[in-house]
Formats: structure tokens, sequence, C-alpha cells
């Protein structure tokens, strides 16, 4: 994290956009919600940190985490072709797509020996879920 | 009176993608557990991926239009809808009481999932299941008390916050599963960490925040004296078991609130969820004479 979620807050309020946007700490944010349930003047933090990632993707703005961006959009690309997510195609995916092939190896091989994770079919309204990613947005 | 206690018996089912998946073991310990009380559940046909840990961070208009397309699925049956996954409850949750909350949001949703919803169905989490049923079927059919085995509950994030838009439990120091785990002869220990956050949806891409976070877990676990960490939600369960550091001879098992429920009840399949897990569970098991 670049800055802690208070300064975050300043920081929207000071105006300091191009700085926000570009900061780390949005794309390290874990939606725990601590922040948004403790904040004594009643502020939404994690739903703030939520909209500063929307906008910094609208503006095409390079994302300090592209791992974790990656993700996400696969994540939503899985669940906008299919209706339902795909833990197969998730792992398949994101090894390929960040050639982190050696990563978790042992992990990957536990869950397979125990047949952890399955092969999930398309659902019957999988047409109406694309339409409703894309009319919501985001763009994938 | 009976005609409630009937309605509470019965719940539209939201196993959601992790429990058809890599949450199998919570899917089918549900299930069995439910049933074994008496508990009906009625899978939402054709259900849709709630967005989870994603969705959110992408677009706060398709964060609440997916749940809410599957709630506007489930409506006409008129029964709440059971999400035992914490990240799919919450989302459900959140959508629902969103669109209740502000009649603009309500009706942008309805535009984009082009459906109206009445908003007669809620949407509840495994222990708000069980304490709108209450605990004395459960009390009722334990034939094997879990006594000896000393555990924590772990909420994590998604069952209590926000709690504005969420119902029911404290956001610091939620009680249900801790209740719920000394009606089945456990020992719940106290502990201040029960809804600190595991890392969450950073599982693959920083797996280096969740060792951390997982290791300070499984630390203020053994300190309040447990020896099992005991959760309601598929990626917490899937964090601690695959991200503990300690050597594998001495990590923590830890357990879906389910599962222990079908232990107690002395359901023949437990044996087999337990064997999905990646930190073997059976030999503290073993120990305190509870297979």
């Amino acid at each position: 994290m670049d800055y802690n979620p208070t300064q975050i807050i300043r920081m929207c309020a000071l105006g300091m956009e191009d700085e926000v946007l570009k900061s780390r700490t949005i794309w390290m944010c874990s939606s725990c919600v601590t922040c948004t349930t403790r904040c004594p003047m009643e502020i939404d933090v994690a739903g703030v940190m939520d909209i500063l990632k929307e906008m910094a993707v609208e503006r095409g703005i390079e994302c300090p985490e592209p791992n974790t961006k990656r993700f996400h959009d696969i994540f939503m690309g899985i669940v906008r072709a299919r209706g339902r997510m795909n833990e197969p195609m998730l792992f398949g995916h994101y090894k390929l797509q960040t050639k982190s092939f050696m990563d978790d190896m042992e992990i990957g091989k536990e869950m397979m020996k125990k047949m952890k994770i399955k092969y999930s079919p398309k659902v019957k309204g999988h047409k109406e879920v694309r339409k409703i990613i894309d009319k919501a947005g985001p763009k994938i | 009176m009976t005609e409630t206690k009937t309605a509470a018996k019965r719940f539209a089912y939201y196993p959601g993608c992790s429990l058809k998946s890599s949450g199998g073991e919570y899917d089918h310990s549900t299930r069995a557990a439910l049933k074994h009380i008496g508990v009906e559940l009625t899978e939402i046909p054709d259900w849709v991926c709630c967005g989870a840990s994603s969705a959110h961070n992408l677009s706060h208009e398709l964060a609440l239009a997916l749940p809410l397309r599957t709630l506007i699925l489930a409506e006409p049956a008129g029964l709440d809808v059971l999400a035992p996954c914490a990240a799919c409850y919450n989302r459900l949750k959140v959508a629902e009481t969103s669109v209740a909350q502000d009649p603009d949001v309500k009706k942008r949703m309805e535009e984009i999932v082009e459906k109206p919803f009445g908003g007669s169905i809620k949407t509840v989490n495994i222990l708000d299941a069980l304490e709108q049923i209450g605990f004395g079927e459960t009390r009722a059919r334990v034939v094997k008390p879990l006594a000896g085995l000393k555990a924590v509950c772990y909420y994590g994030c998604l069952l209590t916050r926000p709690p504005k838009k969420l119902t029911g439990s404290d956001p610091d120091n939620p009680t249900g599963m801790d209740n719920l785990l000394a009606a089945l002869g456990a020992e719940p220990k106290f502990w201040s960490y029960k809804t600190d956050c595991c890392g969450a949806g950073h599982a693959m891409a920083r797996s280096d925040v969740v060792k951390t976070l997982v290791g300070k877990l499984r630390e203020a676990a053994e300190e309040a004296g447990a020896e099992a960490i005991v959760t309601a939600c598929p990626m917490c369960h899937a964090n601690i078991d695959m991200r503990q550091e300690t050597e594998p001879g001495n990590r923590m098992p830890v357990f879906f609130i389910t599962e222990l429920m079908g232990l107690a009840f002395g359901l023949p399949q437990a044996q087999s969820w337990l064997k999905k897990h990646l930190v073997d569970p059976l030999p503290l098991l073993k120990k305190l004479n509870l297979l």
C-alpha cells in the first residue's frame, strides 16, 4: 500500500485525482469493509475504493497491481461466457496469462489429487448474464 | 404458529460457484446436516454467479445486478434464500437491501436485469438460518458430542460487514457460530480475531498477503488455546487450509461449521468431506476420540 485509507479519503477531498487513481492502495484493498464499519464520519471507505478502481479502469490508467486486475478480468470473462464461475478455467487462464506456472505447484498437485476443483457446466441463462454484464460494464 | 414453524424450515438454496467446486465439502455437509434436522432446501433453478470478490472491483452496478438476477429467479417460490457461502450471502444481501433502501437504485437495477423485483424474500446465511430454526433440533440430534474439541470460530469479513446492509450480527463480536459450536458439545475459545480478514480474493495474485494474514490468524488461534479453526466461508476455508506457512505436521485444521454438525450427528459421510481438506483434520479427531 502506498497510502493508508485515511490518506486516500483526504486526497479525494483535496481533489488529488491523479495520485489517487494511480495508487496501489486502491488495488490492495481486500474489501474487508472494516474501515466503512468503523469510520466515525460514516464514510463508506470501501465503497470509495471500489469506485476509484472503476474510474481508474475507465480512464485507462495503468494498474500498479496488474495481476490483480488480470484476475478480476479473467473471472468476469468466464462468468460472462458461462453464467457461473468455472474454477479449472479460472486457474488455467490465470496461469497462462501471468506465466506463473511454477507458483503454488504443491497446492495445485494436492488439489488435483483430492479432486477439489470441478468443471461446472454453462447455465441456461448465460446469454442473459452476458447482457447484464455488457450493460453494467466493465468492458471485458 | 405451526405455519411459521413450517415456513422457517424451508429455504431456497443458493450454493454458489465455490460450493460446486473447491468448496464442495461445504455444500455436501450443509445439505446433509440441514436435512438431518428437518430443513428442506430447494436449489434455485438456473442460479448465476453473484460476482463474488471480482465484480465490485470493476463495476458497482454489476455488483448489484448479478445477485439481484438470482433473487428475482428465486422470488416466485416465495422462500427465503439460504446462501451458505459468506461471499454469496454478502453479495445477495447487499443487493437486497440496496434496492430496498433506495428507489433509484432499484429502478436502475431493474432496467439492467430487465425484470422487476418485488422484494418479498430475504437472504439468510447459515448462522441466521440455524438461529431462526432454533438450536433445539440440533441439540436433540447430537449423538457424538464434540467433547474436548477446542476451537475458535472465524467469521471473517463477509458475514457481518457492512452492518448497515446486512442484518443482525455484531461486526466485532458475533456469537452465532460460538453458540452453535457449544451446542455440538465442543469448546469454543474466545479470541479477538473473529472478524479479521484472511486476505480474501488476493489468494492468487498476492498470495504473500494471504500468507501473512493467515499466519497471524493461526498464531492468534493457538494463543487462544484452540486446536482448530471453524468457519462458514469457503474463501476463508481455502485460504487457511492452503496458506499456512508452518511445517506440514504443525498446521492447524480448519472445519466448516456444517462438517462439525455432521460429525456430532454421527453422519457416516462426514469423513468423506474431511478427506478433501489439505490440512488433514483426522489426526486431531482421532486423538480426541471423535471419529
